[in-house]
């Protein structure tokens, strides 16, 4: 599974995820909110999740963008465009 | 140009140069050449002897009015008329006017009106009290400055010279090289200076009424295909550069640079300056490297030559080779200034050393303040000290600190600021429309200062300030009149910066009142008897300053990022009480950071370089602002307002319900009247007292209004932040995993 499709489905269940700053925990709430096959999926993407919460976290703190995809984030965001590129 | 051999009338040749020219009663009314005139404002008459006689009311020198008709002295006579009266001092409408004789160069068609009328260069020199407008520089007369004697200074040619359009004319009453700079095309003549010395004071005039430019503008094309320009000082410079086919831009003078010629360098990839090895040298390059040109300026040194004139008359030949090692040899902006910093940080810190280590800097701060003989203000003072410190952030705290006349205000902000150094702020005391907008002081990481911000109220400067508060820079869109008619300019000053105001006002303007701390200055009785005794003290420490300097140099140059690791548990235990607490919450968090900075010392640094705060940090920052902050989201009411109202109610309730005026409100308070009457100004805006007496001019009769409200903690107490810390985590930042009692996986 792409990472952007899994964490499509992890937000359409619900799920909160956090992680820690320096150790490579991911957590995610409420616990049982997750089938089987998409906590493997993170289990296989956690490290490339965390990575994305941390720097979405450094981008709200700071206002500074910190990576490609938050600029494609921020232009679907702005122009309205949907998963495939097209306006929504 | 010369027209003295012209035939005609000298007051026809004079008309026929001038604008909007009119006729009125034996004598003529003309637009100023000098300066920028729409109404006729200079005066022109033909004198007995058929001289010329003018006069700017607008107060235009003459020889300015002249040149600027590109005429020279002698030609305002009559050419043939000799022997008497050329000397003499016309009056005209009450003004005196000095016309100069011309000056005799050797032959009968150039001498002129005048018994005494010498050779050029003859061993006589006039006598300059009958030349109040000659200038004496160095005890003797001011020096011809000829093309020959211009193009043996610079080792050029003449005829190079006048193929740039230089030539020799007279300026007042003596020969100088008139040097025309020219527009980005080369056609139009943007501005005229004069060079009229090669050794006195001063060198070089500027045509009255020109605007200094870039001397070289039509070349700049061909500095950008080339790919650099090399900047100098003076226009000898630039002729030396062009004559061995280099892009040169001159600079009008050491001090000359102004910002806004950035623009027109721009597409040039990289800017090359000579340094002169002196002060002047030094200035030119402060100037440059303050301006946006800094990204792709590199300094160049002539080693052990002045500049490129001496280059160029030392070795012609190797001339250009020199050069272009000297240039490969520059240094950029980036290494110098990174360099340098290095060098002041470490200067600094061994004058700061020891205040650096300390673990409270701030209540050593008071404590010295204090026993220089500032008296009370703890809060505000510790305040005002780090807000200045936060300037290094990408969001200072603004603040403004209000109180009565004569309450100190602007005494304890001068006091405060003593602790720091002069790059730290750009004090304001009389803020002119404008000055805000075209003063060239740079206000980057610095705070403006403006006392008694009465300047404040006009929409203009109301405009500025937030434009700089809001947006961390000021941008100012105006109509300059320029050689091509009025055109629309956009100024820009780099932010971010900071402010600080002192004010008698209650409240400023909203948009600018919500984005600043507001302080109040003590007006208790006690505080006034504190104050008296500080100043009859006679054995006040002079405080030592230099380190508490040192360590605000040292804190310039060095790290200014700063992560606050707990900035999510506090977010998520204030209360979301109004609007307005968004923007004090970014004001907390950069006073924590401010404090992060300054004990940067006994603080971690992460693997990204940047200061870790502390909750100590927080912890002191809670101390001073926690009830600034609560009052200014209406979650408390201060304690002045709650004691004012308090006030009123016994008062009333005393006079069994009658309503109470400001004497007895005062007396009640043990404040002055004054004082009392802000407080309940305030208490009034904010409803917790009425004044029934709605007559104007008449005494306030004084009730309670609405109930105040109960108080809500905004600021959360540090321990509990520590708490929440060590308990659970937040989202991707902290190094704590979720409370166990938390529905939480983990993966």
């Amino acid at each position: 599974m792409l990472l952007g499709e899994l964490l499509y489905r992890i937000s359409e269940q619900g799920v909160t995820l956090r992680c820690g700053d320096t150790d490579e925990r991911l957590h995610y709430q409420p616990k049982d909110a997750l089938d089987p096959d998409l906590l493997e999926e993170m289990r296989v993407h956690k490290m490339e999740i965390i990575q994305i919460l941390r720097e979405d976290e450094e981008m709200l703190r700071t206002g500074i963008i910190q990576s490609e995809r938050q600029v494609v984030d921020l232009a679907r965001e702005y122009f309205g465009f949907d998963d495939k590129g097209g306006v929504a | 140009m010369s027209i003295h051999d012209s035939t005609g009338r000298p007051i026809d040749r004079v008309l026929e140069r001038l604008d909007n020219v009119r006729q009125h009663n034996g004598y003529f009314m003309a637009c100023c050449p000098a300066h920028d005139d729409h109404e006729p404002s200079l005066s022109v008459d033909e004198g007995d002897d058929g001289r010329v006689l003018l006069h700017c009311f607008a107060g235009c020198a003459f020889e300015n009015i002249v040149a600027a008709i590109d005429l020279e002295p002698k030609d305002l006579f009559v050419e043939a008329k000799l022997g008497g009266g050329g000397r003499s001092n016309p009056s005209k409408n009450g003004a005196t006017v000095q016309h100069p004789p011309d000056k005799p160069h050797g032959d009968a068609e150039n001498t002129v009106a005048g018994a005494d009328a010498t050779p050029d260069n003859s061993a006589t020199p006039p006598d300059p009290s009958e030349y109040p407008h000659l200038r004496v520089v160095g005890g003797s007369e001011a020096q011809d400055c000829t093309l020959d004697a211009y193009a043996e200074y610079t080792g050029l040619s003449v005829d190079f010279l006048k193929g740039l359009g230089l030539k020799e004319i007279h300026y007042i009453d003596q020969k100088a090289v008139k040097m025309p700079y020219f527009d980005a095309t080369g056609s139009e003549e943007i501005c005229v200076r004069f060079r009229v010395s090669l050794a006195g004071t001063p060198k070089v005039k500027t045509r009255k009424g020109d605007k200094h430019k870039l001397y070289g503008l039509w070349r700049i094309e061909e500095a950008r295909k080339a790919g650099y320009a090399i900047l100098v000082e003076g226009e000898s410079d630039a002729h030396v550069g062009w004559h061995h086919g280099l892009s040169v831009i001159g600079v009008p003078g050491a001090t000359g640079f102004q910002s806004d010629w950035v623009a027109e360098l721009d597409g040039v990839e990289k800017i090359y300056a000579v340094v002169e090895p002196d002060e002047g040298g030094e200035t030119f390059w402060q100037r440059l490297a303050a301006s946006d040109l800094r990204e792709r300026l590199y300094r160049v040194d002539l080693d052990g030559v002045k500049d490129l004139r001496d280059l160029h008359q030392q070795i012609a030949s190797g001339f250009k080779q020199r050069l272009r090692d000297a240039c490969r040899r520059g240094r950029h902006w980036l290494d110098i200034a990174e360099g340098e910093a290095h060098e002041r940080a470490r200067e600094a810190w061994s004058r700061c050393e020891d205040l650096a280590r300390s673990e409270n800097i701030l209540e050593r701060f008071y404590e010295t303040l204090k026993a220089s003989g500032v008296a009370g203000e703890r809060h505000t003072a510790m305040i005002l000290y780090l807000a200045l410190t936060s300037r290094r952030l990408d969001r200072p705290v603004s603040v403004a600190v209000k109180g009565p006349s004569s309450g100190g205000k602007s005494y304890l902000v001068e006091r405060v600021l003593d602790y720091f150094p002069q790059s730290a702020c750009y004090a304001l005391t009389a803020m002119s429309e404008k000055t805000l907008a075209y003063s060239e002081e740079p206000i980057k990481h610095r705070f403006l200062v403006l006392y008694e911000a009465h300047g404040m109220n006009g929409d203009f400067q109301t405009y500025l300030i937030r434009s700089l508060l809001s947006e961390g820079r000021l941008r100012y869109e105006t109509i300059e009149k320029t050689s091509k008619g009025l055109r629309p300019r956009l100024i820009e000053r780099e932010g971010p910066t900071g402010l600080i105001v002192t004010t008698t006002m209650e409240k400023l303007h909203p948009e600018n009142e919500t984005r600043m701390l507001s302080l109040s200055v003590t007006d208790t009785r006690e505080q006034t008897g504190q104050v008296l005794l500080a100043l009859a003290e006679e054995e006040l420490a002079e405080p030592d300053l230099e380190p508490w300097v040192a360590l605000q140099e040292w804190i310039e140059a060095g790290a200014r990022r700063v992560t606050i690791p707990f900035a999510k548990v506090l977010a998520e235990k204030v209360p979301p009480v109004a609007v307005r607490l968004r923007r004090d919450f970014n004001a907390v968090l950069s006073l924590i950071r401010a404090s992060a900075i300054l004990h940067q010392v006994s603080r971690d640094h992460d693997d990204r370089g940047r200061i870790v705060a502390e909750v100590e940090d927080y912890r002191m920052v809670r101390e001073l602002v926690a009830n600034l902050v609560a009052e200014g989201v209406d979650a408390t009411v201060s304690a002045t307002v709650r004691a004012t109202v308090q006030a009123v109610r016994k008062l009333v309730d005393d006079q069994e319900g009658d309503p109470v005026s400001l004497g007895p409100i005062a007396e009640e308070l043990e404040l002055d009247k004054s004082a009392a009457s802000r407080r309940l100004r305030t208490a009034i805006g904010k409803g917790f007292v009425k004044n029934l007496e709605d007559r104007k001019g008449k005494p306030g009769r004084y009730v309670p209004g609405d109930p105040m409200p109960d108080d809500v903690v905004v600021l959360p107490e540090p321990e509990e932040v520590l708490q929440a810390l060590q308990c659970c985590s937040v989202v991707g930042g902290d190094k704590h995993p979720p409370s166990p009692s938390e529905d939480w996986g983990e993966v």
